[in-house]
């Protein structure tokens, strides 16, 4: 094993990681309760919101597969990510409704609007994507940590694992939010670090321009290319559509003490995502320059690349801290996530009825363990990081049409919803065995979802008044004048 | 409608549906104002994307 960082890289990374497991654990002691551990009790300012969907929302992988994607498409390769871009405006109108649900997790949402079978299949779906998201995460992370390192793969995932894992389970979302406080000022270090030491090595952006072709800094790729307009604007429309029904959805943009705090903090916390995005846009395009000749299978590669070969000693610790910081903050996140999945939506209706609230809380960091054990096995059998996430964004719009029209529509009921899940699902998958290209799967596959959810909930018989009630008298009562909600005895 | 929706709290998302009945700029006040502030951003992102590109 061939270790390539100095002593003081090694002195800052220990620092960060027991840093960290210490802030994780001293806050820890506050979460006593299920809700605690699932929602923080809703007490969350607009910073750590912020914080939150900064670091629920960004993972290594993404920063390594935009640079990837700079690296053999240009500047275009941002809209990887800044498919996001277009959706972050309506998360500031978005962010009531789930705040106002007064719900811990979307199945819960389905539970009452289309009954129990949908939201138990929502929760196993979910629950598996979780496992998938954070395989992804720890291999995209381990891929670029290992190179820089020189430590295998396998211990860097496991000592991630295990970090994360000891705050997460401890603390649940208290613990995991206020982590992400910190690793969100590492995620932005993360982004910017090498700039400065890149464009000085190439000689700024003049340099830049004589040395890469003018084609790399189109900002859409030309028709034919990787991300055309037609294919940008489908990933944006999907993203849109299947944002809502995102299973951490709930942690990030419902956990605010008040409505402005969920709107405000997730919003901006997305913004800032999408400036940082543009530092590993522009390190992409820098290692066109730096690291000529990679082949396209191994674009992901660069990123990493770049850490061993343009920043000082000290400075790649803090470089490793913030990739670990960012893959930590991601990760921990979803364990939560899938623990509240698992225990209020599976266990609780199906397993343990009327058990404790111990009990409960229990059940959960248990399943968060089991989760992020799947999610690390998975992360062993990934091949690339940006396919897989083309692929999440094309799955979740199949449900997001039942949630979105399940908000604005009463009529719309269970068999519709069923139908346009289903329907909508075999469209997008007999697509693309015929081999359509995912953009235009995409576009069938949504038209059918919307068509089959209106034709089918008018044909059959509408949902019983007293479960529309539970979510549209909530949606109309703004938080804090809670004493006009229509039923009592839900937790809020 | 209660007294913070009718001051600018209603849902936009919400009132989808409704909004030909419903709109008005005071009832969803703060809906508005964020999402337009929201998308001047988006703009301010891609004019600024624009002339990295042509640094």
């Amino acid at each position: 094993m061939h270790i390539t960082l100095s002593i003081l890289d090694w002195i800052v990374l220990a620092v960060y990681l027991v840093g960290i497991t210490i802030i994780g654990l001293f806050v820890s002691r506050k979460v006593k309760t299920s809700s605690g551990f699932f929602t923080g009790n809703r007490s969350f300012g607009k910073m750590i919101v912020l914080a939150q969907a900064l670091g629920t929302g960004t993972s290594t992988d993404q920063a390594v597969g935009v640079a990837g994607a700079a690296y053999t498409a240009g500047l275009s390769g941002i809209w990887y990510q800044w498919i996001w871009l277009f959706t972050t405006p309506f998360y500031w109108i978005l962010a009531p409704i789930f705040r106002r649900l007064r719900m811990t997790t979307i199945a819960e949402f389905f539970n009452k609007r289309y009954g129990r079978a949908y939201s138990l299949a929502y929760a196993a779906l979910c629950i598996y994507l979780f496992a998938l998201w954070t395989g992804i995460a720890i291999k995209g992370t381990a891929e670029t940590v290992s190179p820089i390192t020189g430590v295998p793969e396998w211990v860097i995932a496991v000592v991630v694992v295990v970090i994360f894992t000891i705050y997460s389970t401890a603390g649940g979302l208290v613990a995991v939010a206020t982590i992400n406080f910190v690793q969100g000022l590492f995620i932005i270090l993360l982004s910017f670090m090498m700039l400065p030491f890149g464009f000085h090595k190439v000689g700024g952006f003049a340099g830049l321009h004589r040395t890469v072709p003018v084609s790399f800094f189109e900002v859409f790729s030309r028709p034919g290319g990787e991300l055309t307009p037609f294919v940008v604007a489908m990933l944006v429309l999907s993203g849109l559509i299947g944002i809502v029904v995102q299973p951490h959805i709930m942690s990030v943009a419902g956990t605010g003490k008040t409505e402005m705090d969920c709107r405000f903090g997730w919003t901006s916390g997305n913004f800032i995502k999408r400036f940082c995005t543009v530092g590993w846009t522009l390190t992409g395009l820098l290692a066109v320059v730096l690291f000529p000749g990679i082949p396209f299978a191994h674009r992901e590669r660069v990123f990493g690349m770049a850490v061993v070969n343009l920043l000082p000693s000290g400075l790649i610790g803090l470089m490793v801290s913030s990739l670990l910081a960012t893959v930590m903050a991601y990760c921990s996140s979803f364990m939560v996530n899938g623990s509240a999945l698992f225990t209020r939506d599976l266990y609780k209706p199906l397993i343990g009825h009327h058990k404790s609230d111990a009990h409960y809380l229990m059940v959960a960091r248990i399943s968060s363990l089991v989760i992020m054990a799947a999610g690390f096995s998975l992360g062993l059998k990934m091949s690339s990081v940006v396919g897989s996430t083309v692929q999440f964004i094309s799955i979740l719009p199949i449900i997001g049409i039942a949630f979105w029209i399940g908000i604005i529509w009463p009529r719309a009921n269970r068999y519709g919803a069923w139908a346009c899940t289903l329907g909508s699902g075999s469209v997008f998958f007999g697509t693309k065995l015929y081999g359509l290209p995912n953009a235009w799967s995409s576009l069938y596959c949504m038209v059918t979802g919307v068509v089959l959810i209106v034709v089918v909930s008018w044909l059959t018989k509408p949902e019983p008044t007293a479960s529309l009630e539970r979510i549209f008298g909530y949606l109309k009562v703004p938080v804090g004048e809670e004493n006009l909600l229509p039923q009592g005895g839900d937790e809020l | 409608m209660t007294q913070l929706e009718e001051n600018g709290h209603a849902s936009l998302v919400r009132d989808l549906l409704q909004l030909p009945r419903t709109f008005t700029f005071k009832r969803y006040r703060i809906d508005l104002i964020g999402f337009l502030g929201a998308w001047a951003m988006v703009a301010g992102f891609i004019v600024f994307y624009y002339w990295m590109s042509k640094w």
